[in-house]
């Protein structure tokens, strides 16, 4: 099928090229990219065996980050991180969509593989417009977050490595220390999760259903709901 | 007396290890999935109409919910169960938006990333709000078609298989969906009074 060209390319004018730039040039913040990890529990998780079926999966080299050394256990080990008392507006936020069931996409579907090379983030503003693209520039994976919410993913991770080896009293030193270091930290509905998870493992039950049954309280809509309700026994 | 001899058991490792070992390969798949497509889920929620303070909570559910299913996802097939989802969580963002009556360009969420001089930014985000306002307007099939096509460079063949449409299907959408947005941004050159006559 002959395809036409992009508009990009088809000497668009100012604001035209603007606004597909617009479209173009954005990808996920830092914060997003440490709740992600967080939440799925793969801060640690290092990414040696898995750089071949990543590239080709996507035709991108995959930057070997390994911002914790934990081995981490996404289905079982939940991750959260906000003292309930005091969350941070912008968790708050987050947080106040209403509940979703978000349907998978039917796998029986046809799905082709999403070609490579569209991913990449165009040129910056400045640059010409026809020469945005054809190469289009190939920028490192921003596979990094900042160094701060970094720090406090890798903290957090630390918590999540002890109650991976068993070691929930240890998941829970780790977590008081981390509220001390972040109090208003940008993972901290993740480490409330990790908090009522370690809780269950010591055989603190009670104070495990407390806090959990606080939590859908306060967060019904979260995507960690489900899980924490699971603990709570509702 | 019976000497008990206490035969040394080799070290086992708690259960919580044995499972995190076992599904190492998992997580090392599903780390690198995020690494690789984060910015393209990022991309697309926004582009799809995730109000922009949701976008961060949009990429986390996207990601938990390929994480729930990985197991049957095939391998090459990730990326379109991505975009499947992202599409799903931003329909369901925006009606969420509708519901509460706000108003999306208003709300801003940290772009760490970007290290633009203010006027730069105050810049790209009017262009932002420009785009969201056009793409709104092109509806919800052509919208697809036209992010895919025109800010992800997917080709037809690739939209046809992702979206589960016919290619001819995609190639109308698509001709639609540029001259409708070509329609409107020639709308913002118009002097507002001509707008509000017309």
């Amino acid at each position: 099928m002959m395809e036409p060209a992009r508009l990009i390319d088809e000497c668009p004018g100012e604001l035209e090229a603007a606004l597909l730039r617009a479209g173009r040039d954005v990808g996920a913040s830092n914060r997003a990219r440490a709740r992600t990890l967080a939440a799925l529990g793969i801060a640690g998780s290092a990414l040696v065996a898995s750089k071949s079926a990543a590239a080709s999966a996507t035709g991108w080299s995959v930057s070997q980050v390994v911002v914790g050394g934990a081995l981490a256990v996404a289905a079982t080990v939940g991750v959260v991180a906000l003292t309930v008392g005091s969350p941070s507006p912008a968790v708050d936020s987050v947080l106040t969509t209403p509940p979703i069931p978000i349907a998978p996409p039917t796998l029986s579907a046809p799905s082709a593989e999403i070609s490579k090379g569209i991913l990449t983030p165009t040129a910056p503003s400045e640059v010409p417009k026809r020469a945005i693209r054809k190469p289009r520039p190939t920028p490192a994976p921003r596979t990094a977050p900042s160094a701060s919410i970094a720090d406090e993913l890798k903290s957090l991770d630390a918590a999540r490595s002890a109650l991976s080896a068993g070691n929930p009293a240890g998941a829970l030193t780790r977590l008081d220390e981390h509220a001390r270091r972040y109090p208003r930290g940008g993972l901290a509905l993740e480490a409330e999760v990790l908090r009522i998870e370690a809780l269950a493992q010591s055989g603190n039950r009670a104070a495990a259903a407390t806090r959990a049954r606080a939590f859908v309280a306060r967060y019904p809509t979260s995507v960690f709901t489900p899980r924490v309700r699971r603990i709570a026994g509702e | 007396m019976i000497a008990v001899v206490t035969v040394p058991q080799p070290w086992a490792p708690p259960l919580e290890a044995k499972i995190a070992l076992r599904n190492e390969p998992r997580q090392q798949r599903l780390r690198a999935l995020v690494d690789t497509n984060i910015d393209f889920v990022a991309r697309v929620l926004q582009n799809l109409g995730t109000p922009t303070a949701d976008v961060d909570d949009a990429v986390q559910r996207t990601f938990m919910v390929l994480a729930d299913r990985l197991d049957d996802v095939r391998p090459g097939a990730e990326r379109s169960f991505l975009y499947q989802t992202a599409a799903n969580v931003a329909a369901h963002a925006r009606r969420s938006l509708a519901r509460r009556r706000e108003v999306s360009s208003e709300q801003t969420t940290e772009r760490s990333d970007l290290v633009d001089t203010p006027d730069v930014l105050a810049d790209r985000q009017r262009a932002r709000g420009l785009l969201d306002r056009i793409l709104e307007a092109l509806g919800e099939e052509l919208r697809e078609v036209f992010v895919l096509y025109e800010l992800e460079e997917l080709t037809m063949v690739e939209i046809a298989a992702a979206l589960g449409i016919p290619s001819g299907t995609v190639a109308s959408r698509l001709r639609r969906a540029r001259e409708r947005f070509r329609a409107e941004v020639a709308r913002l050159h118009e002097p507002k009074g001509e707008e509000e006559s017309a």
